[in-house]
This record gives structure tokens, C-alpha cells and sequence, in this order.
């Protein structure tokens, strides 16, 4: 199954999701700042022979969730302002949670309050994953946050380790309580020896200026982070006729890039 | 040797907010001819100690859906010491803009006649309204 997440910024994006949707074959899209009209986007979509749904939400209209699977293999778990966490069943795949998330900026809120918010998170994806009896957990969005940045790396955040053989040990004892781990592969975008360097570009006039960031990212659950096929994982400049770069190979259209991974959830699957 | 205590003790008489809110989430779903209910949800103390919520006690203030398949809202999180007044609550984000608390996300009551003012005020908002109707809606 293939996976995008792209932070629209909301402005009006709806040929450039056409064109993001149809060139990455993407099963399931996530949005979030998406300011379109759904009914036009999935007319859109079906002028090009992709026919699509658009998932009703509850309480999280910051998120978006549009797929090529039917609204009622989504079953809606748990939410609050900022995620949305679903249960994903169909026939022939494994069953999965998808917890779709956009945390608030730092223009906003400090990186002790962002921590605070991502430990709601992660008590809910818990709890979400005991109510379900799911431990197939895939987190994707927007977490305004580096992979190295505390709520993603801390015991009580996110707990996302760059190593895969790492968090496939399942979790640790910090003062006599277990935190299970997420694999983050979010870490192998870093760098500039092949594609872009980030999700998000921000130039700071002080004296600690990264520029480029990824705040867009995708952790999985070790039981299911073996079926992730590395290689996929990219953050997409181009899709069809649509650049997301501007002149200066900055995030263009919107502030951020979108993000593709694919993911084997068929049944026996497993490499 | 004389005794140090005072005369007498008066029990504290004042109903908690874990209880108020208890009331008023089968009040919601007598409202809602039982499709929507809240639900008060304690914290362990290990979520406690995650939060950075003090030493007292905390719970979740979550509104859901009889007929979605364990669908729960988490409106807001609550924690108060033994004494169970003052009680301060995180809110919703999109509350927290509605009510124009701005980005102060902590909000603090500190007697049971407050509380039914903030509690009022919370029920009442377009943001709790679209919440409850969309889980009616889904609910048919």
C-alpha cells in the first residue's frame, strides 16, 4: 500500500494533489492545512480515473484523510483537536491503527508544551492500541518537531529510535516503567548526498540555524516496521507536471513537501 | 497532655469534579437518546508522572459514541490534589480559540459553583455542538 502525507498549507492545491495522488499510485492520503473543496478534489481525481473517498471526521478537522478504500474499512478510535487515530481492516491485509497527527508549531508553543501534547498522543495511541488488540501502528503527519528533537526520541514522547534493529528489541525500563519503542525512518532523509535535504525549509537569522528540517515524518510500531519498504521513502519534489520546489529548491506551492512511503500489509507479508 | 487538633473536623462536603462531570455525561446521554455519553477517565499515575500533572489526581473528560466502535473525543484533561479544589483543565485547542482562552491552555477553577460556570460555558460552545452532532450523525 502506498502512503503520502503532505502538509498543504492551505492554499488551493487541488492539480497538485491530482497530480501527487496519481503519480505515487498513493492508497491512502493525509492531509493536513487543507483548505479545498473535497467533492471537487474527488471529481478531479475521477476525470482521471482514480476513484477515490473522502473520510468523514469528528472532532480533528485538522487532518484530511482521503483513500481509494472505502470509508467503512476506517473506523475512527480515538481523537482530539490535533490526531486522529483509526483502525484500518480489509480483506487479504493485516489489520492496522493509523494515527494521523499535526502538533502545533513552535510559533506557538514551546518545545516543553509540545512535549506535553505528544505525551497525550502516545497515551492514546496506547490506549488505542489495547481497546483494538493492534499493535500495527503506523504515526504519520506533521510534528513540528525533528526527528531528534525530544518528544520524538523521550521515553514519554514518541520514543522513536533511528535503528531498526534497535526498536525491534520492543522497549525499555525507565525508572521502573516500560516504554515501548517506534522505529522512526524518518532519520535516513537527512543529509544532502541524494535528494532533498528536508520537509520544511526555514531560514533563521540567529546563531542556530538548521534551514532545513523534517518536521513531516512517519514512525511505525516494530511489528510492523519490517514491512516498510525503505527504499520508497522519499520526500517528493516532483509529480507529474507539478514542481514543489520554487526557483531557489525550496518548498514552493506549500512550506512543506509531501512525504511517500509504501508499506506490504498483505497477510503473510511479512520480509 | 492536651490535644492539639482542632475541636472538631468538618468533612468536606463539596462534590468533586470527577463527579460532576460523571452526572453530567449521562445527562449528554439522556440528551442524545443514549448515542452520545461522557465518560470520565482516570490517569494512572505513570500518565501522571508523564504529564508533569503534580501528585494528585487527573482524568480524561472524553465524549463518545455508543454506536462507533470505541470512539472517544478527549475534550479535556483535568488534575486536582486532594483537596479537590482548585482543578485546573487542558482544553481542546479549537475550545481554546472558541472560548478565547488563546494559547494558555490551562485553565483553573477554584470552587464547584465556578466549575458549573466553566463547565456550562464548555458544553455549550459550537465545538462541543459539532462534536456531539457529528457522532449522532455517524451514529444512524
Amino acid at each position: 500500500m502506498n502512503f503520502v502525507f503532505w502538509n498543504a498549507g492551505n492554499r488551493s492545491q487541488q492539480s497538485a494533489l491530482i497530480n501527487l495522488i496519481s503519480a505515487t499510485n498513493a492508497n491512502i492520503t493525509v492531509l493536513a492545512e487543507y483548505a479545498d473543496d473535497d467533492a471537487a478534489l474527488l471529481r478531479g481525481l475521477y476525470s482521471t480515473g482514480i476513484d477515490y473517498y473522502a473520510l468523514p471526521t469528528i472532532g480533528c478537522p485538522r487532518i484530511k484523510i482521503f483513500s481509494d478504500t472505502p470509508p467503512d474499512h476506517f473506523s475512527i478510535i480515538r481523537e482530539a483537536d490535533r490526531y486522529s487515530i483509526r483502525k484500518f481492516s480489509r480483506s487479504g491485509l493485516e489489520p492496522i491503527l493509523l494515527a494521523l497527527v499535526h502538533l502545533p508549531s513552535k510559533l506557538y508553543m514551546s518545545e516543553t508544551d509540545q512535549l506535553q501534547d505528544i505525551v497525550f498522543f502516545r497515551q492514546d495511541i496506547e490506549e488505542a492500541e489495547q481497546v483494538t488488540e493492534i499493535s500495527h501502528t503506523i504515526v504519520l503527519g506533521d510534528f513540528n518537531m525533528n526527528p531528534y528533537e525530544k518528544g520524538m526520541v523521550a521515553a514519554t514522547g514518541m520514543h522513536s529510535l533511528p535503528c531498526l534493529r534497535t526498536a525491534l528489541s520492543g522497549g525499555r525500563m525507565v525508572q521502573r516503567r516500560e516504554y515501548s519503542y517506534f522505529y522512526n525512518p524518518t532519520w535516513n532523509l537527512f543529509g544532502d548526498t541524494e535528494g532533498i535535504p528536508g520537509t520544511y525549509y526555514h531560514s533563521n537569522p540567529g546563531y542556530d540555524a538548521r534551514f532545513w528540517n523534517i518536521l513531516d515524518q512517519v514512525i511505525l510500531r516494530p511489528s510492523i516496521a519490517k514491512r516498510l519498504d525503505r527504499q520508497s521513502l522519499r520526500i517528493v519534489t516532483e509529480a507529474r507536471d507539478t514542481n514543489f520546489l520554487d526557483n531557489k529548491g525550496h518548498p514552493g506551492i506549500s512550506d512543506h513537501l509531501p512525504l511517500f512511503f509504501s508499506l506490504d500489509l498483505s497477510i503473510g507479508g511479512e520480509k | 497532655m492536651t490535644s492539639l487538633w482542632p475541636e472538631v473536623f468538618v468533612e468536606n462536603t463539596k462534590p468533586s469534579a470527577k463527579t460532576i462531570l460523571e452526572q453530567q455525561g449521562s445527562q449528554l446521554s439522556r440528551l442524545t437518546q443514549g448515542m452520545v455519553y461522557g465518560e470520565v477517565e482516570q490517569l494512572s499515575r505513570a500518565e501522571i508522572m508523564d504529564l508533569d500533572m503534580g501528585i494528585g489526581f487527573a482524568y480524561n473528560f472524553n465524549i463518545c459514541g455508543r454506536y462507533l466502535d470505541n470512539y472517544r473525543f478527549r475534550l479535556m484533561t483535568l488534575s486536582h490534589d486532594i483537596a479537590l479544589y482548585p482543578v485546573s483543565f487542558r482544553l481542546d485547542g479549537e475550545l481554546l480559540k472558541e472560548l478565547g482562552y488563546g494559547h494558555q491552555d490551562i485553565h483553573t477553577v477554584n470552587t464547584p459553583e465556578e466549575l458549573e460556570i466553566f463547565l456550562k460555558c464548555v458544553f455549550n460552545s459550537e465545538r462541543v455542538k459539532n462534536v456531539v452532532g457529528a457522532i449522532m450523525s455517524m451514529s444512524k
